[in-house]
């Protein structure tokens, strides 16, 4: 058929409409094609000739050297070493001499090799040393320590330690490496390999943990976490010392999570110090601490906690497998790990229950929950956590029902009221004046009669400078961002007031919503409050109750539709599931007989059903009558 | 979204049927009821849910053990083009029943709340709101129909107990209203009212056992009945049929009538949240129904990107009636339509499934 114009068009069009993937991806590098920079990918046909002939002058060699190994073992074996020996010597002063002019190639090869990291540790002592420098770029970088000895064995074997200044403990190296290495190793030792390090691992190094390492990534990994190796010259392999020593903050109170009762540990930077501490308070022989190393440059180490025998192992498989799977060069904080494993949320609330007290770790982790603890960061990570978990305070469980449940209503009336209030403010008196009584109704005319704003627009002035008067006094240091945020907040409320720019009733308002806010335990949850008011303030300002039901009920249909870590957000009520009396309000500690069925535990059972069995037995003395 | 559901349990089950049952009660249909029925207009809930119930009983005894949906059941029963044109029905009347509830619920919120809104901005919001409940999913939905239900229940409660000292027993004579032969038709031809019951059938797989989703209609179904029933009685009790007939919302001008003090009077705003989320959830229940009905025959695997045509194709439909008259006349035809799908689709598959029964025995025997 001809190529007419119709066809032209048509094709013109569906070039138009039809979407189509762009030939090269954008870049980031500004100003730059696919091209530029880039060398040529093609070899001639001269290096490839000659790249082969030295693969085979290889291969000839290792035929060479398995043959000689052959017949020096069949020679051994039969007692012909006295007629074949001398021709065998020669045949190994032959291969040496070949090795000799191979080596280069090898060491070439080797060279050529992009990741130094991924490379085997190299029984030469000055090739180790070289690729070092290259991995720390010495001799620039100055945090790094390489320091060369001498055994005295016989015969004396050189070393070089490495190690970073900073990371470790001085005195630890001096007394429990250098010292032994240098003075007490006297004796005769072996040749060189596995049988050397195991030697000089057991006779001479006191050290608590001491590993053999054979590649850079081992070496990198251990040296930054504090760790010394020590490459030993003829040795394929390294010697890591545990020599961990940096400073770092001791246990201290809690900052963020205070409580009246209930332990008053909190976490710290040091990851061990943070795992110890929840031991400390979980001592179950059950409970597991595996390291995940994070990061395929920083290589932070993530502790994954749990009870074998009480946390779902699928629970435990899912949050190793997503930990495991981040594939991100850096990584610095809990915070920062949580946003990398978390599920895609609709709306920005918290998976995972972030605290810096061990207590309420352990008490999680006794639930049957996941805890993961990244080095560096004094805040924990306990999941999956729900909806409830996070009006829940570390000290619920100290204090009696009664009054743990008052402080809980309170928690979630302040957060209903935070984000409620301000939009209802605003549906009533625009849209719905007649549900209010009148003589509430005439008092918030009379006080809004000579603002000249909208009232949406004072509550959403007033929200913003609370909201900076907040952020100012966090920055500001010390006592200064509090008497700034008191002062500014009296000031600026009252001088608005006179200024007549906003109404006193909504200075009320808002001071009590920022109050009402700062009620909930977890800030993350806090913070979804504050910007969720500011959504239902819009809803309401566009349709009233109309617009505050809605916004609500599409609130509660996407809570009600998360997961965290695979198990429902609004566990137990929807779906409904067996709670273990513990959800808005929490039952007495000796009737919580079940652990959370939500949690799919190994084993369901906290405690016996009657686990006051003392009530069962006649007090003390009275079977003496 | 996958087209499938997910899982769900009785409770989430007792909240979709609660919740795409209860809606009329807050519109015209109460007073729809009154004006055919008179004093004996109560009985009219009670009625048409025992017999939409012995309906559902009989289609779910003889096919809820294929452990299928609607759909499959359908397919089995009637082969794959009896099962289009029943999935394809029974879709429509679901988008018929969301566009009636949506023209309504506009309608009334430009009547009671916002009287001084633009129509079409409220028919938006309304129809936004549902489309992103139905992109949540319908697990989402029937979790949340649970969490709100004590929430509904409590609030249509607390205005009969509140409306006390305007109850008048004589209101109820004569008992028999225009004639016990007409509540009982009359009842017969509301069990339109029930069609959302259905929708237990049309997610059948993600209730997982045939006693869940019984359980889930006596529930939902039972206390939807049943307050449609409260509302009734006590709507009669306040006003009488020859005011009750009169009055465009019974709901809410019970909620209008309750003062309790200076403090407490004109509460009937605080209700507009409880009917708003009432009818922004059936709708989108509606909508999904539709949705899943629509995609089971065509095979799709997935109904998110369905949700803006049948949501455009829901508010076309709510904006062809002419006025609020209009609409309530529609509505009347729309539940008499709604019964014949309570009744036709159920008792057509349950006798194909009673035949099909009876052939096999002579081969399994």
């Amino acid at each position: 058929m001809e190529d007419n114009s119709l066809f032209k068009i048509g094709r013109l069009l569906r070039r138009l409409i039809v979407y189509r993937p762009p030939a090269e991806p954008s870049r980031f590098v500004l100003g730059e094609g696919f091209d530029d920079g880039r060398e040529e990918g093609t070899k001639s046909e001269d290096g490839l000739k000659a790249a082969v002939g030295e693969l085979e002058a290889l291969a000839r060699f290792g035929r060479r050297l398995e043959l000689a190994v052959n017949k020096a073992k069949t020679a051994l074996e039969e007692g012909e070493w006295a007629e074949k020996g001398e021709v065998l010597k020669a045949e190994c002063a032959a291969l040496e001499k070949q090795w000799a002019e191979l080596r280069p190639i090898l060491l070439a090869y080797d060279n050529r090799s992009e990741n130094l990291a991924e490379r085997a540790i190299s029984t030469s002592l000055e090739e180790n040393r070289r690729i070092i420098e290259v991995l720390y770029s010495l001799p620039a970088n100055k945090d790094v320590v390489m320091r060369h000895i001498t055994l005295g064995t016989e015969p004396p074997l050189k070393a070089t330690l490495f190690f970073m200044e900073g990371l470790t403990d001085g005195n630890m190296i001096t007394l429990g490496i250098l010292q032994p290495l240098m003075l007490l190793a006297g004796g005769r030792r072996q040749a060189g390999g596995e049988g050397l390090l195991k030697q000089i691992s057991e006779e001479l190094l006191p050290g608590n943990q001491v590993k053999q390492v054979s590649s850079f990534r081992e070496v990198q990994s251990g040296v930054n976490s504090g760790d010394t190796v020590i490459f030993f010259d003829g040795a394929s392999e390294a010697l890591l010392i545990e020599t961990k020593g940096w400073e770092h903050r001791g246990v201290g109170r809690p900052m963020t999570e205070q409580s009246i009762r209930g332990s008053q540990a909190a976490f710290s930077e040091n990851l061990r110090v943070n795992t110890g501490l929840v031991r400390s308070m979980l001592r179950a022989t059950d409970l597991v601490t595996e390291l995940i190393p994070v990061g395929s440059r920083t290589r932070m180490n993530c502790a994954v906690m749990y009870l074998e025998s009480v946390a779902s192992p699928k629970l435990v498989a899912e949050v190793k497998r997503r930990i495991s799977k981040v594939d991100s060069d850096y990584l610095n904080d809990s915070g920062h790990l949580e946003q990398f494993i978390e599920d895609r949320f609709v709306l920005p609330l918290p998976q995972s229950l972030s605290t810096e007290r061990p207590d309420r770790v352990a008490s999680h982790l006794a639930e049957g929950r996941v805890a993961v603890i990244v080095e560096g960061s004094p805040f924990a990570l306990v999941m999956p956590a729900l909806f409830f978990t996070f009006f829940h305070s570390g000290e619920d469980f100290s204090l009696q029902p009664a009054a743990a449940n008052m402080l809980r209503f309170l928690r979630m009336f302040g957060t209903l009221l935070s984000t409620v209030l301000p939009g209802l403010y605003i549906a009533l008196t625009y849209f719905h004046q007649e549900a209010l009584p009148t003589e509430l109704a005439m008092a918030i005319a009379a006080a809004r009669e000579e603002v000249p704003f909208p009232a949406w627009f004072e509550i959403l002035m007033m929200e913003i400078s609370f909201e900076l008067i907040r952020e100012a006094g966090i920055r500001i240091p010390g006592i200064l961002g509090t008497t700034i945020g008191i002062v500014g907040a009296i000031i600026l409320g009252q001088a608005a007031v006179a200024a007549r720019i906003v109404s006193p009733i909504i200075v009320i308002l808002v001071a009590i919503t920022g109050l009402a806010s700062s009620i909930i335990p977890e800030f993350r949850m806090a913070f979804f409050a504050r910007l969720s008011r500011f959504g239902l303030l819009l809803a309401s300002v566009t349709m009233g109750l109309v617009g505050l039901a809605s916004g609500l009920l599409a609130m509660t249909v996407a809570l009600c539709s998360m997961k965290s870590f695979g198990v429902p957000y609004m566990v137990p009520i929807g779906p409904k599931t067996v709670a273990g009396l513990d959800v808005v309000t929490r039952g007495a500690v000796w009737r919580r007989e079940r652990r959370p069925d939500a949690l799919n535990p190994l084993d369901p059972s906290r405690q016996a059903d009657k686990s006051r069995r003392w009530e069962k037995e006649p007090p003390v003395g009275e079977g003496e009558k | 979204m996958s087209y499938q559901p997910g899982r769900m349990g009785v409770a989430e089950g007792i909240g979709l049927t609660f919740v795409v049952m209860l809606p009329r009660v807050f519109l015209t249909s109460p007073a729809v009821t009154i004006s055919s029925v008179h004093n004996l207009a109560w009985t009219a809930p009670l009625i048409n849910w025992v017999v939409t119930l012995a309906v559902f009983w009989l289609l779910a005894k003889s096919t809820v053990h294929m452990g299928s949906d609607l759909y499959d059941v359908s397919r089995r029963l009637l082969g794959r083009p009896g099962a289009w044109v029943l999935a394809l029905s029974y879709a429509a009347l679901f988008i018929l029943d969301a566009a009636s509830l949506l023209r309504q619920f506009a309608e009334n919120t430009l009547l009671t709340a916002l009287p001084a809104a633009e129509f079409r901005l409220i028919i938006f919001w309304y129809i936004l709101f549902a489309a992103v409940l139905v992109y949540f999913g319908i697990e989402g939905i029937a979790r949340a129909a649970y969490l709100v239900m004590p929430f509904i229940v409590g609030g249509v409660a607390a205005v009969v107990l509140l409306l006390a000292p305007f109850y008048d027993v004589y209101r109820l004579f004569p008992w028999q209203g225009a004639g016990l032969w007409t509540a009982a038709r009359r009842g017969l031809e509301l069990a339109g009212l029930n069609f959302g019951v259905l929708l237990l059938l049309v997610l059948a797989p993600s209730f997982q056992k045939p006693s869940t989703i019984m359980t889930a209609a006596f529930f939902g179904g039972g206390v939807s009945a049943l307050l449609r029933t409260l509302v009734i009685l006590f709507f009669l009790l306040a006003f009488g049929v020859g005011v009750g007939m009169e009055k465009m919302l019974p709901f809410f001008e019970m909620s209008r009538l309750v003062y309790l003090s200076r403090y407490v009077q004109r509460i009937e705003a605080l209700f507009i949240v409880i009917w708003v989320i009432t009818g922004l959830l059936a709708i989108a229940i509606n909508i999904f129904a539709a949705l899943y009905l629509v995609a089971r025959p065509l095979g799709l695997p997935s109904l998110r990107p369905l949700v803006p045509v049948i949501a455009m194709i829901v508010v076309n439909l709510a904006v062809i009636p002419s006025d609020i008259g209009a609409v309530v006349a529609a509505d009347t035809r729309l539940v008499v339509l709604l019964s014949a799908g309570v009744y036709g689709g159920p008792l057509l598959l349950s006798a194909m499934a009673y035949r099909k029964g009876r052939r096999k025995k002579p081969w399994s025997a």
